[in-house]
């Protein structure tokens, strides 16, 4: 079984070079994911000159190790929205979410892009009659955004459901490929695409600086395409961070449903798609099991209750992938996509939740429009400055006592081990040492990774995540590598070593 | 109210003063400390002005020094929260305007 996602073993590696010297640009992208690369494409398209600057591999960051499904529906419900804002929202939610789909579609037919993109259905399923209420209330809602939805009572999968929301012509992909193939066309339209070239620091002005290791770029405008906005904004306030389990499994009946599937559960729903990759082998991905960031201590149960669920529904064979992936929620519901002010030309997107393939496909249509002074009519609807504090209040406050209370978990001389010694190999625990608190890995072959436990992105105590082998901040989501080093999230900074460089 | 001032006010000045070694360290501050402090002060504050509005004389110096220390510890948390560290002069200087506002209500209430 491989630890990775099943896009990224069934896309071409890509290699492009780090930044190594200074450079001018019209527009400075920072991540290159769905978003980062969309904006890039669209811009450079548009006769800008563009630098996407990426931390790690072009779609490796949660766009590689998502579902691959395109929908015009969200995954937090129509009938929220509907009922949150208006059914007039709800169609614009899901007008702009058809016009993202449709961009996508465009570009693979016109640029020939191999990633397996298909039109399918996409259902909602109910397995028990309690559930039939919600599904016909998003039954209505779809209705209301003008999708075209209906209700039926059976589907292509082969266990027993209640009922199904049926929406046709929705679509699916393989995110990665369709990635590899946007960074080269980027490159084509005369744009820079720089790999493993981290934005360490930003200096906002005029232009903007942005520092990496070995070069800085200065430009007129900065897109933070990064998932979650870098440093220090208010937009983390408004966000709940979730962490997301994958499981690509073989079936023995060579049965794999053709479509896009959520089938409701409690507490949360779990998706299922299949996919057959370049070789022709097929899996059917199960995916679920969302927990908060940095809030589960035992989070290789998730891939044991997706295995049991699978299992109960399909005639598995083998499991043969298993990923993880995070998400933002956005409070009210919708995303945050546009400028952060007037002025400066600094632009977020984020707040997707797992909507963010079709989102950030919509937020790179709407900055560049913004950018290329076009008209977006979708623009003000995801507006970062909106002001809906009453639609926001609930996620605002939860998310803020979250906060707190983890703030609160950080007492003094209080840690998870007493002493290093303590800690077994492959397990990673916080340590007092000399009065300050350090995040500490023993390998498995018991070499010690020891880094300061105070996430640099606003200092809340950082817990291990025993299934990715990384410190994931609890309050805004950052990810930090067994050696300090910034995998996603807020945070610009690594987690700094010992002083000595050794470890204590 | 004016005793429970004091008492609020006392126990926030010892987690402040045990806040202050971690600072003048150079050392991240425990922020289950930092979070309680400020809402201690901030309570004892409200005494305070509510103390302030019932009664005359009231300890008008005390209760300036203290809400000048108020709004530099709310300076200070965002810092400690946003960068690197606090600057000492600072956490220092509001300890001092808090602890000289704690000894004239002292000198208020029992001389
Ligand atoms: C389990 C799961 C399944 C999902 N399935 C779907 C789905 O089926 N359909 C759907 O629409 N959405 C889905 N989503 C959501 C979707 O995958 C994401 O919202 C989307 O991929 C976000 O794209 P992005 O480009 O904004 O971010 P990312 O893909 O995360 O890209 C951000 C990039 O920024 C880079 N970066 C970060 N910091 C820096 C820095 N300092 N310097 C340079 N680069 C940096 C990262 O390395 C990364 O590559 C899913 C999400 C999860 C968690």
């Amino acid at each position: 079984m491989k630890k990775t996602s099943l896009w990224k073993e069934d896309a071409d590696a890509s290699a492009y070079p780090p930044l190594q010297n200074d450079l001018h640009v019209d527009v400075a992208i920072i991540g290159g994911g769905m978003t980062g690369l969309t904006a890039a494409h669209l811009l450079a398209g548009a006769g800008k000159s563009v630098a996407l600057l990426e931390a790690w591999r072009v779609g490796g960051g949660t766009t590689g190790f998502s579902t691959g499904n395109l929908y015009a529906t969200v995954e937090e419900r129509m009938h929220a929205i509907c009922s949150k804002f208006d059914s007039e929202t709800a169609h614009a939610v899901a007008a702009s979410r058809t016009a993202a789909i449709g961009h996508i579609e465009n570009l693979v037919h016109r640029l020939a892009i191999d990633c397996d993109f298909h039109r399918r259905p996409w259902r909602l399923i109910s397995e028990i009659p309690q559930n039939n209420k919600i599904l016909e209330k998003e039954f209505h809602a779809c209705r209301e955004a003008g999708l075209d939805a209906y209700l039926e009572t059976s589907t292509p999968l082969p266990f027993d459901i209640s009922r199904a929301l049926r929406i046709e012509n929705q679509a699916q992909f393989n995110p990665m490929r369709y990635a590899k193939a946007l960074a080269a066309e980027i490159i084509k339209a005369g744009g820079s695409v720089f790999e493993r070239t981290p934005v360490l620091r930003i200096k906002e002005g005029s232009p903007h600086s942005l520092y990496t290791e070995n070069g800085t770029v200065t430009a007129d405008k900065i897109i933070h395409a990064t998932h979650s906005p870098k440093g220090v904004r208010f937009v983390h306030t408004l966000m709940g961070v979730h962490r997301e389990y994958a499981i690509a499994v073989k079936l023995n009946s060579n049965n794999y449903p053709e479509g896009i599937f959520w089938v409701m559960s409690r507490p949360h729903q779990h998706s299922i798609r299949a996919y057959t990759d370049s070789r022709g082998e097929s899996f059917l991905l199960v995916l679920g099991e969302p927990h908060k960031v940095g809030h589960k201590k035992d989070n290789e149960s998730c891939f044991r209750n997706l295995e049991a669920y699978a299992g109960a529904r399909f005639d598995v064979k083998s499991v043969d992938y298993r990923w993880s992936a995070q998400n933002y929620r956005s409070a009210d519901g919708l995303p945050y996509i546009g400028a952060l002010d007037e002025k400066t030309g600094v632009y977020i997107a984020t707040g997707f939740a797992t909507d963010g393939l079709t989102y950030g496909t919509l937020a790179a249509m709407i900055i560049s429009d913004l950018i290329l002074d076009n008209e977006n009519p979708w623009a003000k609807l995801y507006d970062p400055r909106r002001h809906n504090p009453l639609k926001s209040a609930g996620r605002f406050i939860k998310e803020n006592v979250h906060v707190f209370m983890d703030y609160m978990h950080d007492l003094p001389y209080r840690a998870e081990a007493k002493i290093v010694s303590d800690i077994r190999p492959d397990e990673g625990k916080t340590v007092v040492i000399k009065g300050e608190k350090f995040a500490v890995y023993r390998d498995e072959a018991g070499v010690l990774h020891q880094v300061s436990a105070v996430c640099t992105h606003m200092k809340c105590i950082v817990n291990w995540n025993a299934e990715a082998k990384s410190w994931d901040c609890p309050c805004h989501g950052s990810r930090f590598t067994v050696d300090g080093r910034v995998i996603e999230g807020p945070a610009m900074i690594d987690l700094p070593k010992p002083e000595t460089g050794k470890p204590h | 109210m004016l005793i429970s001032a004091i008492v609020l006010f006392s126990l926030a000045m010892l987690l402040g003063i045990f806040l202050l070694t971690f600072v003048l360290r150079g050392k991240h501050t425990p922020k289950a400390v930092a979070f309680t402090h400020g809402p201690l002060a901030a309570a004892g504050l409200v005494l305070l002005i509510a103390y302030a509005f019932q009664h005359r004389p009231a300890p008008i110096e005390s209760l300036l020094l203290f809400a000048v220390a108020a709004l530099g510890g709310f300076v200070l948390i965002a810092i400690d929260l946003t960068r690197t560290s606090v600057p000492k002069w600072m956490a220092v200087l509001h300890g001092l305007i808090a602890l000289t506002g704690l000894v004239l209500l002292l000198r208020f209430a029992f001389l």
